[in-house]
């Protein structure tokens, strides 16, 4: 099935790298990768806080990826909206796992883990799967086939080794 | 079945086959088959994302609250929205919580 990434797969994303070369290779299949509307969100986050020229010229390298169509880009819709909502109710704070990085403040942390949930309620609306390797996209998966368990489970699969 | 191509759609073929060094024919057939490929992609994207909010709208309520399918049914039945007043309160409360 199509799949879509998450932000860490995403992120790794730049001109002359191997993943360009396998989402060229998906989009001349006629399977584009996905990224979801939160994923871009994240990756903008992150460039324009790292204020360097360089960190520009990447986000405008990527926005001329999606404007050329290479990388579909699923949006938060109502939907998605609702099932991050019911995420959010069962699984308010990230498991002890998923609090990555020490040097994150607690307040990004819970940021970062809305979005993984919007993400996730993302990949699952539009039918997708998602590639991670992010082990609580697992927890996320397994909640969601918890809410709806008669749904096509989301599947999470580990990003092709560059 | 023969199917007859309108002639200013084969002239635009013919101009993309001269510039790809093939034959109008070929470019037809593989435009048909793009479109075939990424209608069925549609199709199949459309068919589970429907798949999977059907099977959430119907019961995700229901199995937050632990309760059986037929009991919450019954239950949703009778239930009448929430008041304005409560909806205010609720708001309040979650986003408190935060």
């Amino acid at each position: 099935m199509p799949q879509a990434w998450d932000t860490t797969t995403a992120a790794r994303l730049r001109p002359d790298s191997p993943e360009l070369e396998y989402v060229t290779g998906r989009w001349r299949l006629g399977d584009p990768v996905a990224f979801t509307a939160s994923t871009v969100n994240e990756i903008s986050f992150g460039l324009h806080k790292a204020r360097r020229p360089a960190a520009a010229a990447q986000l405008r390298w990527l926005r001329d990826q999606v404007a050329a169509g290479l990388i579909d880009v699923l949006p938060f819709e109502h939907r998605a909206a609702d099932v991050a909502g019911a995420l959010r109710a069962r699984i308010p704070t990230p498991p002890a796992a998923a609090k990555r990085s020490k040097r994150r403040p607690k307040a990004e942390s819970r940021v970062a883990w809305i979005m993984d949930l919007q993400i996730s309620a993302t990949v699952f609306v539009h039918g997708y799967d998602l590639l991670s390797a992010d082990a609580h996209h697992s927890l996320i998966a397994t909640t969601l086939s918890a809410l709806a368990p008669t749904a096509p489970a989301l599947l999470i699969q580990a990003p092709p080794q560059f | 079945m023969q199917l007859t191509v309108p002639e200013d759609m084969w002239r635009e073929l013919a101009g993309i086959a001269r510039a790809a060094g093939t034959t109008p024919n070929d470019v037809l057939v593989r435009v048909a088959s793009e479109r075939l490929r990424d209608h069925r992609r549609a199709t199949a994207l459309r068919k589970r994302a429907d798949e999977r909010w059907l099977a959430f709208a119907g019961t995700s309520t229901e199995s937050a609250n632990g309760a059986t399918a037929k009991r919450a049914t019954a239950k949703r039945a009778r239930a009448k929205p929430l008041s304005a007043k409560e909806l205010v309160e609720l708001s309040r409360a979650f986003r408190a919580e935060d």
